[in-house]
């Protein structure tokens, strides 16, 4: 019933990072060893430079999600569909246009941050 | 706290209660009145929809919700007489044509992706007619059955990303969400303890039955927990270090989604913003980014330098100097000749990223006379800074090792500050007696009083302030008082119409040019 949760950060330092698209929260060097667990198409376990484009280390507050189709905060964030993780409530700044692309290539919604 | 609640759940029900009935009666007018008003129409049926799915958990069979939907349009009569049919009005069937179309209109709106639903629409249109003026109980199960797949499918892969504000209000919390428990925690540590009720919820497994934690970035000391029961709370934080479970609060239904909405600060710098400085000597300065470090969240900016020479050297040289808190600096470009003077040492730096020279002075960065200082980017403001046309004046200026150029322009607008003082050498420049050259004897709020140098006028003149303009000989010793020169002393060497040039006291050069 319940998918496989995602990697926990292991340090709250700088370089936690959070991803542009689905907002997990990771540190630079787990993303880079296994990618982020919702948006395997980007490939950032293979990309080094990818790790850095769709992921900003300017992001606000952490959630963590243990059971996301049951908790009202993951839904209202929209985060209710993702696997169990540790995820940031907002991200401000907006996904770079090429991964845009390839996020509509798979079908996958993205919406830019709204911006205050 | 429990009978709060209730309380709560009434209001909320009965809101949401109203808002139906108030839409059903809407919806019609729309329908009746334009086609335009289908767009419309559609939408707010879909807003209607979650509603409905709000209320009645989502384990429900969508199809009753549904078919109600279609009742209430009002036009869209005979789609569902299983449960509308007490809203009938029998004679408005014949309207069939028109219950088509919009029902063409709303399926787009509905469903938003999948390249098969006109296919779909024109295969049920065309069951529909025959069916509907025959059989209705047959065309019931159909219509079941079609809705049913159409909203399945599109329920679940939209209901993620629907990221309309008015779904956003099908998502506000209700009575049967888990609630939001404040629970207090180690100061420094909210992350921390967020992340470590997610490794042990990984390892423990079913047992905790929380749902999710919060640590907001601005809220210290404490995290929110969400779950059914406070008894919950209290079982999963058990064991945990940061945590400390004495005082654990519920927060009310309706600021549930408040703990949620984060400002999210677009802090994109880049190189040339204006910012301003939130902390230390320059607090409230303006500043431009020079350089962006978004991996350590550092900037270099661009400052003009509050430096106290004086204090620095006696600094640097071992003099003990009484640490004037309260005192900073005006503003001034750095000089570099000044500094020598003061026997301060200078090393000139090159900048192995962008290949400029800069003057170390004192562990400080120099060029062109601006300060440039490396910030973390949480001690500068960066979100709607509006440069005084004065600050903007004085960072264009471009200076070099020795002299400056001052823009004329703020020079001419900055004379409005300067003030007579009793004492000052001053002549008239408008009216009778202009060219009269006089000293001033007394000041008042527009009119000064000077005594004239020539005889046979009376011992004090009154003139206006505007038609005075204060005097200058070359050999006069002067001080600067406003501007970017501002403090500096010197001679004057020659006076050109409103523009002194003055020899400056510690360059010992043609130093400036100063309007007065």
């Amino acid at each position: 019933m319940r998918s496989a949760p995602a990697q926990i950060p292991t340090s709250f330092g700088h370089e936690l990072r959070a991803c542009l698209r689905f907002r997990l929260v990771k540190t630079y060097d787990q993303f880079r060893e296994s990618g982020c667990e919702n948006c395997p198409f980007f490939k950032m376990d293979e990309d080094n430079e990818r790790v850095v484009d769709c992921t900003t280390p300017n992001f606000n507050g952490i959630i963590s999600v243990m059971d996301p189709s049951r908790s009202w905060a993951a839904r209202w964030l929209r985060i209710g569909r993702f696997v169990p993780g540790c995820y940031t409530l907002a991200v401000s700044e907006a996904l770079p246009e090429e991964l845009q692309n390839m996020c509509e290539e798979v079908h996958v919604q993205y919406v830019p941050p709204k911006r205050v | 706290m429990a009978r709060r609640r209730d309380e709560e759940d009434d209001d909320v029900d009965d809101e949401e209660y109203e808002d139906e009935e108030e839409q059903l009666m809407d919806d019609e007018d729309y329908d009746e009145d334009e086609d335009v008003g289908r767009g419309q129409a559609g939408s707010s049926k879909k807003r209607r929809r979650s509603d409905f799915i709000d209320d009645l958990a989502e384990e429900d069979d969508e199809e009753d919700e549904d078919d109600e939907v279609y009742v209430g349009g009002g036009k869209k009569h005979s789609r569902a007489p299983r449960f509308g049919s007490q809203f009938f009005d029998l004679e408005a069937q014949v309207d069939s044509d028109e219950e088509e179309e919009e029902e063409e209109g709303e399926d787009d709106f509905l469903v938003d992706n999948g390249a098969d639903i006109p296919d779909e629409d024109v295969g049920r249109r065309m069951h529909r007619r025959p069916l509907l003026r025959e059989d209705e109980q047959e065309d019931v199960e159909a219509l079941e059955r079609s809705i049913q797949a159409r909203y399945a499918r599109s329920s679940h892969t939209d209901y993620d990303e629907e990221t309309t504000d008015v779904e956003q209000q099908a998502l506000l919390p209700s009575v049967r969400d888990p609630k939001l428990w404040m629970v207090k925690c180690a100061i420094g540590r909210e992350r921390e303890t967020a992340v470590c009720l997610m490794q042990k919820f990984i390892d423990k497994g079913t047992e905790m039955q929380i749902r999710s934690v919060i640590a907001l970035d601005h809220l210290k000391n404490y995290i929110y927990v969400e779950a059914d029961k406070e008894a919950h709370v209290r079982q999963a934080v058990k064991g945990l270090r940061n945590i400390f479970a004495t005082k654990i609060m519920l927060v009310p239904i309706r600021e549930m989604t408040d703990v949620l909405s984060v400002e999210s600060k677009a802090i994109d710098l880049s190189r040339d913003t204006w910012v301003r400085m939130k902390i230390g000597t320059y607090k409230g300065d303006l500043a431009q980014v020079v350089d962006v470090d978004n991996v350590r969240q550092r900037v270099t900016v661009k400052l003009i330098p509050r430096i106290d020479l004086q204090a620095l050297a006696n600094k640097l040289e071992g003099r003990e100097v009484a640490q004037k808190k309260a005192f900073v600096p005006p503003p001034r470009f750095m000089n570099v000749d000044e500094v020598r003077e003061l026997h301060i040492r200078v090393e000139r730096r090159r900048d192995p990223v962008t290949g400029a020279y800069f003057e170390n002075i004192g562990g400080m960065l120099f060029k062109d006379g601006f300060l440039y200082k490396t910030v973390s980017m949480k001690s500068i403001s960066a979100q709607n800074i509006k440069p005084t046309f004065d600050e903007l004046e004085k960072f264009r200026t471009p200076s070099t090792s020795g002299g400056e150029m001052v823009c004329l322009s703020t020079l001419f607008s900055n004379r409005k500050k300067g003030h007579f003082m009793k004492g000052d050498a001053v002549i008239v420049v408008k009216g009778d007696l202009k060219n009269l050259k006089g000293w001033v004897e007394k000041v008042e709020e527009e009119n000064v009083h000077i005594r004239p140098e020539m005889k046979g006028l009376p011992k004090t003149l009154a003139v206006n302030e505007k038609e005075l303009c204060k005097y200058f000989e070359p050999g006069n010793h002067v001080k600067v008082v406003s501007g970017t020169k501002e403090g500096a002393t010197g001679m004057v060497v020659k006076v050109e119409q409103h523009v002194l040039i003055i020899l400056s006291d510690t360059t010992k050069e043609h130093a400036s040019e100063v309007s007065f």
